[in-house]
């Protein structure tokens, strides 16, 4: 597989750079105090920048993180600097662990789950097993590389090893390994989205290419920081000090994380428990959600708009609790009346997605995910480009998932089965460009399984 | 420092500065040894300040005036805390600096001029107050520099190796003072112990001070080094994080409300239940009161109860609204409903503990309760208390399989059942809340 492959590749090159690290380390010009010192106020910056980033969405939570490598960067001599953002970037990396552990939910549910119903925050491992999984993920090592590798041609170019560029000029080297750093990050962060997701070049490059500004901010902001303290020379005292006081920044910034961490877990929560009432609807936002964020990811959205489709698509069906019971365990089919009152959930959902103001952007996911692209669906018969996208996504993995899933009338289809249903249906029902998207995305969830499938596709995280 | 923004007794008990501004009148019933304490700290505040001139060569008006200003402006960017808990401000910071750059003479004064606030100056609060609250700051302030001082501290430089321990003998001495004379000024007048209270202002407050304590620091160092730009530098950071800090607790508010919405929303679906949850997080909290718990499990207590029947979205109507006698099947499916709640409500890092107390809501006294057949004290008390509320308001009001009750009644079917089925202290609670005439509404359907 291509995304395997890739990821072999960058690790070899980081373990290569590692190397030639050392070599750096054990010529005459280094001390190694001065190394493991700077070594360790970055990743204590890491730390604190990552706390500061989460408060961030999707992909900005690493801007922090850069910012602070580029800060060591620009001040400090190449092979302290490489430390610092091989140790940043790892200790930024187990924050999220650690801060994934805490909110664990304290009581679990022994429901008999004896089918594939994901419940969130399930399986709380212990602390010291989930640092090891982190350390032992590729992920992470990717993610180190391509910083690594960043910094290491930034440094090629400015010390002129590459022919073509002599640059001259203390302050002109300093900013090319900066540039040089970023520049590599941005376009390999773009190429590993495009591999790992599967999503088209153009749609990569479109959504990457709006991200330029803000790694410009953070060259323009990071370069004057960096001046200031090159220039200022600190001590150590003020170099604590300001550490403590980036400190209470993050924390400032960190506490309106909770709220937003506290809203999704309520919403897991209630749908969770809603769901519970019908034998056959447990875990069905879960995995709706999950397969909807991926054909948003494979789609090279925005992560703002991955969200979006994620939550619209968890709550979709909530909407199910003002729905007398028994129609959902009629094994005949339903006359009109009780179609009616069936399709009255996506009202209902509406109702108490409007109510939360977490769900604002998302209440077009209840509303609207049973309209058809020819305009025959309900409530309000929406034709084509005009049923917002989340809804459009959330039909299609509402379809699929429910087709797989045994129900009182029918038993559950297979996934052949239910792929060519949606084939039959694209352009009827579904959108005929979100189709293919999204059928490749149910060719994996059905080869890799729903876990792999959500740390592949990075969902939970993120969202 | 902090400052509390009412003056019910419910709400103050974590002041470093005080203020009565909503009511002028409770000025009025004081005391005499309140009356006095009051005048001595302003008399002392006074001579402090008299006999602790500065040295006019050594330090600059205009340095005192610089800082007293910058104390003005972080005192206009403080935060309103959730339940009443009064304004947080990182004033300490500004008089650590100051403390460092400028000396404890200059630091008494700079304080007392410069903590003023735009309360103070509109005339919302009582003279008195004022002048009260200037003259302890100035103290405070003066005496913790001059610990500072002695314990090595120097002024107009610092070197991290031979100030930093007298840097942390400043901060606990001011926090000491400041609370203990705070503490001496809430227990005078509200007749309550200023120890108890002394001590949970000095848990929350502890690290506000930790915190604030090296930003203070490197102002000092910036400062000492760069003049008045220097601190114009740290300024946006701290703004930065006040208004995170205050989005926080808009946010915070705003869900808690969100929650009490969609929770009496789901309820509103069945005419019987209609306002149970919000009558039984009114009596739970009336209990509690009466027991004497304190403030913050209160104000839980409140949400909790409000959300200790939501897992009932998780069972089916059939089985919520049968009006007959339920199947052995049935009653195991509807016990299922504290579990459920407490499931929701235990991914809500805001509300703490309160996921055990719903899903213990329903154990009785003698052990025979679900889910975990737990007796006596081994019940939480909230829970123990959300039990007698829940019970009392379905005692006494409508619903499909019987009539409703009077109070009357009601009490007396609680004691019946006290000892085995709730805790006696809890139901004899209820009792004197019910006579103290503490209005709880009464449930649609019942009769007086």
């Amino acid at each position: 597989m291509p995304a395997e492959l890739f990821t072999l590749a960058l690790v070899g090159l980081l373990i290569s750079e590692m190397f030639v690290l050392i070599t750096l380390l054990l010529g005459p010009a280094e001390s190694e105090v001065a190394f493991f010192g700077y070594t360790a106020f970055f990743s204590i910056l890491g730390v604190f920048a990552e706390l500061v980033g989460l408060g961030f969405w999707g992909r900005a939570q690493t801007f922090p993180q850069l910012f602070v490598c580029v800060v060591a960067l620009y001040s400090l001599s190449p092979s302290q600097a490489i430390g610092a953002v091989v140790a940043s970037r790892i200790s930024a990396s187990l924050v999220r662990v650690l801060l994934g552990c805490s909110t664990k939910r304290t009581i679990e549910l022994d429901i008999a789950l004896d089918h594939l119903g994901r419940l969130p925050g399930k399986a709380s491992t212990d602390l010291s097993s989930t640092i090891m999984a982190t350390l032992g993920e590729a992920k992470l090592w990717k993610g180190v590389s391509i910083q690594v590798t960043g910094a290491f041609i930034g440094y090629a170019l400015a010390a002129g090893w590459i022919p073509w560029t002599p640059f001259t000029g203390l302050e002109v080297r300093r900013v090319t390994v900066v540039v040089c750093f970023l520049l590599v990050h941005w376009f390999l962060t773009g190429l590993d989205y495009c591999i790992t997701y599967g999503a088209s070049i153009s749609r990569t490059a479109l959504l990457f290419l709006g991200q330029l500004w803000a790694y410009g901010l953070i060259l323009a902001v990071g370069s004057v920081f960096s001046l200031l303290i090159t220039r200022i020379h600190l001590g150590p005292t003020a170099l604590y000090a300001f550490l403590l006081y980036v400190a209470l920044l993050s924390y400032a910034l960190w506490l309106n994380l909770g709220v937003s961490e506290t809203y999704k877990s309520t919403i897991e929560g209630l749908t969770c428990v809603i769901e519970n009432r019908y034998r056959y609807m447990v875990g069905h936002g879960a995995t709706v959600a999950l397969l909807s964020a991926a054909t948003a990811r494979k789609l090279a959205l925005s992560d703002k708009m991955v969200a979006r489709v994620y939550w619209a698509a968890y709550v979709h069906d909530i909407g199910m609790l003002g729905i007398n019971d028994e129609l959902f365990d009629k094994e005949t089919p339903l006359t009109y009346e009780e179609w009616l009152e069936m399709s009255r959930h996506v009202v209902e959902g509406y109702r108490l997605s409007t109510m939360i103001p977490f769900l604002s952007l998302c209440t077009a996911g209840p509303l609207y995910h049973h309209e058809r692209y020819d305009g025959s669906g309900y409530p309000m018969g929406l034709k084509g480009r005009a049923i917002p996208l989340e809804a459009r996504v959330v039909a299609l993995a509402d379809a699929y998932h429910s087709m797989i899933w045994p129900r009182p009338y029918r038993p559950a289809r297979t996934h052949d089965e239910a792929v060519c249903e949606i084939k039959r249906l694209s352009g009827a029902w579904f959108d005929p460009g979100l189709t293919d998207v999204f059928i490749r995305v149910c060719d994996e969830f059905q080869r890799w399984g729903i876990d792999a499938f959500d740390r592949i596709y990075n969902i939970h995280n993120r969202c | 420092m902090k400052s509390p923004e009412t003056e019910s007794p419910d709400e103050t008990g974590l002041a470093i500065k005080l203020d009565f501004a909503e009511t002028k009148e409770g000025m009025m019933n004081k005391g005499h040894f309140l009356e006095a304490y009051i005048w001595i700290v302003i008399l002392a505040g006074i001579s402090f300040l008299l006999l602790v001139r500065p040295d006019l060569n050594a330090v600059r008006i205009s340095s005192i005036v610089t800082f007293a200003l910058v104390m003005f402006l972080t005192e206009i960017v403080s935060v309103s805390l959730p339940r009443g808990g009064g304004t947080v401000s990182v004033s300490f910071a500004v008089s650590l600096a100051s403390i460092i750059a400028l000396g404890p003479e200059a630091t008494a004064w700079m304080s007392a001029i410069g903590s003023i606030r735009l309360k103070d100056l509109q005339g919302k609060i009582p003279l008195k107050i004022v002048l009260f609250n200037r003259a302890m700051l100035a103290l405070v302030d003066g005496l913790a520099g001059m610990a500072y001082v002695a314990a090595g501290g120097k002024v107009g430089s610092f070197t991290f190796s031979r100030s930093f321990h007298a840097l942390a003998v400043c901060a606990v001495c001011d926090a000491f003072l400041n609370v203990t004379l705070v503490a001496l000024f809430i227990g005078l007048k509200e007749k309550k112990s200023p120890v108890y209270i002394w001590v949970s202002n000095i848990k929350q407050l502890m690290p506000n001070y930790v915190a604030l304590a090296p930003v203070g620091l490197l102002v000092a160092i910036v400062y000492m080094a760069y003049g008045y730009i220097g601190i114009t530098l740290f300024f946006a950071p701290l703004i930065v994080a006040r208004y995170s800090f205050k989005r926080f607790l808009d946010m915070r508010q705003a869900y808690l409300e969100t929650l009490r919405a969609l929770a009496g929303a789901l309820e509103a679906r069945d005419e019987y239940t209609r306002g149970h949850s919000e009558r039984v997080a009114a009596i739970s909290t009336e209990i509690g009161k009466k027991l004497g718990l304190p403030l913050d499990k209160i104000e839980l207590l409140e949400y909790v109860g409000f959300l200790h029947d939501v897992g009932k979205i998780g069972i089916r109507d059939s089985i919520l609204r049968k009006p007959g006698i339920l199947s052995a099947e049935e009653y195991a499916e509807m016990q299922k409903h504290s579990l459920f709640g407490a499931y929701i409500v235990s991914g809500i890092s805001l509300l703490g503990a309160g996921a055990y107390w719903i899903k213990h809501h329903h154990e009785k006294y003698d052990g025979t309760g679900f889910p975990s057949n737990l007796s006596g004290t081994r019940i939480p008390i909230e829970a123990r208390i959300i039990s007698v509320a829940d019970a009392y308001d379905a005692i006494t009001s409508t619903r499909p399989y019987k009539r409703p009750m009077t109070y009357r009644e009601a009490l007396d079917e609680l004691h019946r059942c006290s000892g085995a089925h709730f805790d006696p202290v809890v139901v004899s609670a209820l009792e004197k809340a019910i006579n103290d005439r503490v209005r709880v509404s009464p449930a649609p359907g019942v009769a007086n």
